[in-house]
């Protein structure tokens, strides 16, 4: 068990290590490729074998990091619980994916620049698990600055775009925003409970042992996951992190690392569970995220935009059902996510790829030219729309059956309306990229088979995964029956608006548009969000770095610039006392030596 | 006489020769200071090598009057060398050494 957990952890990281150290191997670009899917194909099989394994209880193995007087103050470890499980198999599952689809994607990269790629890989592989894996917050923390600063370096891969540039350090700053919450919070959980341990965390939790009033502390930490998954209003570096390449963006920025939040969360529930108040917050607010960030994938044009948006949609559905008090459904909806957005990213790249553009409008009729990428995009937009009998469909409904059953109103009907939103964007792309009436220009073509291949396995996963629940293992959760009606009635109603207006061209968006004049205003101006972030950065950071620049620039360069001033000036008027005569010198000489018998005379 | 009549001696010979060094126009002239200098100088070790009944005074003063006879060499040397560059030994005008 553990030393299969080892396993999983240990590859990419020694595959990292080799690409770090050994530089030959890593500007060859394609041995690099080779080292790194090894290693995460390898760590998938250990995945899969452990997941195999029955679980009677959660598994944790310690040992000890910081020790102290009466026991060690933190320790490092492996925690295994089903969720970890299965977390694990679906981290390992589409990195080794991704990483098959960019041998071929980054085809045309300079060699050395894709050794790069995949040393990045590697770490961020490394640090995703070890994040899934650790049984502390101190643990978990340094994983998820781990991972954070993988996406950084990944967004930021094209480097020399100052787009990719600002993108990745935009990321940065925001979640590190959220981020000093999360340090914050579980320092104060530290001196609430007096350790860092999940599992004696969670004991005392069910005992009642933890002393009231942790409101605070499990908002600040929330406040970690809510930078980290894109929560209303942290929510504006996502949409920008889609600068990176298209596979780092299904990777990273849609199947794992930003649900790396509402892991945390579902994680930690026995301890947000204590904390109804804060509960509701995150149900309030991964609503309204779903809400905002669908209405902006509306009227977004570049395709890898809109599936940023939806995934920020979609996290805050993950967030309201771990809000409403159901972590089993938000991390089922992760799981099935995970899969169908990873496989709708990578079909966006197969097409990107094809057509040379990611504008949905110079698309069209591409389902003619990439038949294999148009059927497996349809299976990402139906599962994603929540159509049945997809895995999408099962545990949407699992969400939306939680924020029923725990009673809030207004966030439900907000995730109502977010259904019929999402289909309706999805097939707002789907008919505009893939139908339609005006063909994109050139022979794009299917995407080579190293890139179809990993496209299919998620296809056929997310069919799988919908079949499994169709067949109705998981009796537990029952949805009313209006429910389903009401969540398909929406979806079909969605993709009906999005066939109306965009294949038959019986309502012209324009006029659509006009109809909900303000609602479309805001959402093209991102409800102002970016411009207010603007402002405050423009305000605050950079009047600060304007007053430390004046100080730096007259206060301090001021006194070194008096003092050399002077130090020339000393020096000028010393010069003329050298005259260049001997005898002057003989003078002073004798002078100095008058005075030197003077002084031993009267200081005796 | 006493021991003080040959210092004043000494003295007195030592600031006519200090005055030849510092008023002196010609380098010439400033040589001869100098050497009113040291035999100042010889004046002060023989008085004092009487007095005090020590031989080592008088050596001290065989060697400076041996090296005096060098240094005036040389510096005469030297005010030639100078002449025959710059065709003066008029020390106002010798002042490359300006700041």
């Amino acid at each position: 068990m553990i030393p299969l957990a080892l396993i999983v952890l240990g590859l990419p990281f020694l595959a990292f290590v080799l690409l770090g150290m050994a530089a030959p191997i890593r500007r060859n670009g394609r041995g690099a490729a080779i080292v790194s899917i090894a290693a995460v194909g390898g760590s998938l099989a250990a995945a899969v074998r452990l997941w195999l394994v029955p679980l009677g209880a959660t598994v944790v193995r310690r040992w000890e990091w910081i020790p102290a007087d009466d026991g060690p103050l933190v320790t490092v470890g492996l925690y295994v619980d089903p969720i970890g499980q299965a977390m694990l198999v679906l981290v390992t599952l589409v990195a080794f994916l991704v990483q098959v689809y960019s041998w071929a994607y980054l085809d045309g990269e300079p060699r050395p620049s894709l050794g790069r790629y995949y040393t990045y890989q590697s770490l961020f592989a490394f640090s995703m698990l070890g994040l899934v894996l650790a049984p502390n917050f101190v643990q978990m923390l340094i994983f998820w600055e781990l991972v954070g600063f993988c996406s950084y370096l990944l967004i930021g891969f094209w480097y020399d775009r100052p787009a990719a540039a600002r993108a990745a350090v935009k990321a940065f700053w925001a979640t590190r925003l959220g981020d000093v919450g999360f340090v914050i919070g579980i320092v104060l959980l530290w001196r609430a409970a007096g350790t860092f341990d999940f599992v004696a965390l969670f004991d005392a939790a069910a005992a009642h042992r933890l002393p009231a009033g942790l409101s605070l502390t499990m908002f600040l930490i929330y406040l970690g996951a809510a930078g980290k998954s894109a929560q209303f209003p942290l929510h504006v570096w996502l949409p920008d992190a889609m600068e990176g390449p298209t596979p780092v963006s299904a990777l990273i920025h849609a199947a794992t690392m930003v649900a790396a939040g509402v892991f945390m969360v579902t994680r930690a529930f026995p301890l947000f569970a204590l904390t109804p108040e804060v509960l509701v917050l995150i149900a309030w607010v991964g609503a309204l995220t779903a809400l905002v960030a669908a209405t902006m994938a509306c009227v977004e044009n570049d395709i890898k935009r809109v599936l940023a948006y939806s995934t920020v949609s979609q996290l805050g559905y993950m967030m309201a059902a771990a809000g409403a008090a159901a972590p089993r459904a938000a991390f089922s909806h992760l799981l099935t996510h995970g899969l169908f957005k990873a496989l709708l990213f990578l079909a966006a790249g197969a097409v990107i790829h094809a057509v040379g553009t990611n504008d949905i409008r110079e698309m069209g009729r591409l389902f003619r030219a990439l038949p294999q990428t148009g059927a497996v995009f349809l299976v990402g937009a139906l599962a994603l729309s929540g159509v049945w009998p997809l895995s999408g469909f099962f545990s949407k409904e699992a969400v939306l059956t939680a924020v029923w059953d725990a009673r809030l109103g207004l966030p439900f009907a907000m995730l109502v309306l977010t259904t019929f939103l999402t289909a309706a964007y999805m097939f707002r792309v789907v008919f505009l990229a893939f139908f339609g009436d005006r063909g994109p220009g050139g022979h794009p073509y299917d995407a080579p088979a190293i890139m179809a291949i990993p496209l299919w396995i998620l296809a056929i996963l997310t069919v799988a995964l919908g079949a499994r629940g169709a067949l109705g293992d998981d009796a537990a959760h029952h949805a009313p029956s209006w429910l389903t009606g009401l969540s398909l009635g929406l979806a079909g109603a969605g993709i009906g608006l999005a066939l109306v207006t965009y294949q038959w061209k019986l309502v012209s968006p324009a006029a659509l548009s006009r109809a909900l004049g303000p609602f479309d205003t805001m959402a093209r101006r991102r409800y102002g969000l970016d411009a207010a972030y603007e402002a405050l950065y423009r305000g605050i950071v950079l009047g600060l770095s304007r007053l430390i620049g004046w100080v730096d620039r007259y206060l301090v360069d001021g006194v070194v610039n008096v003092l050399s001033a002077w130090t020339l000036r000393a020096g000028d008027q010393l010069r003329r006392i050298q005259t260049g005569q001997a005898q002057d010198y003989v003078y002073g000489v004798a002078l100095g030596l008058l005075l030197l018998v003077i002084a031993s005379r009267v200081w005796r | 006489m006493g021991l003080h009549a040959y210092l004043l001696l000494a003295a007195a010979v030592f600031t006519t020769g200090l005055f030849g060094v510092l008023t002196r126009r010609n380098a010439v002239g400033i040589l001869l200071g100098v050497e009113l200098m040291l035999n100042a100088v010889n004046i002060n070790f023989v008085a004092f090598a009487r007095y005090n009944a020590e031989i080592a005074g008088l050596v001290f003063a065989l060697f400076t009057i041996a090296i005096t006879v060098a240094e005036v060499a040389i510096g005469l040397a030297i005010v030639i060398a100078i002449f025959r560059v710059r065709q003066t030994v008029d020390a106002d005008h010798l002042d490359l050494l300006k700041g």
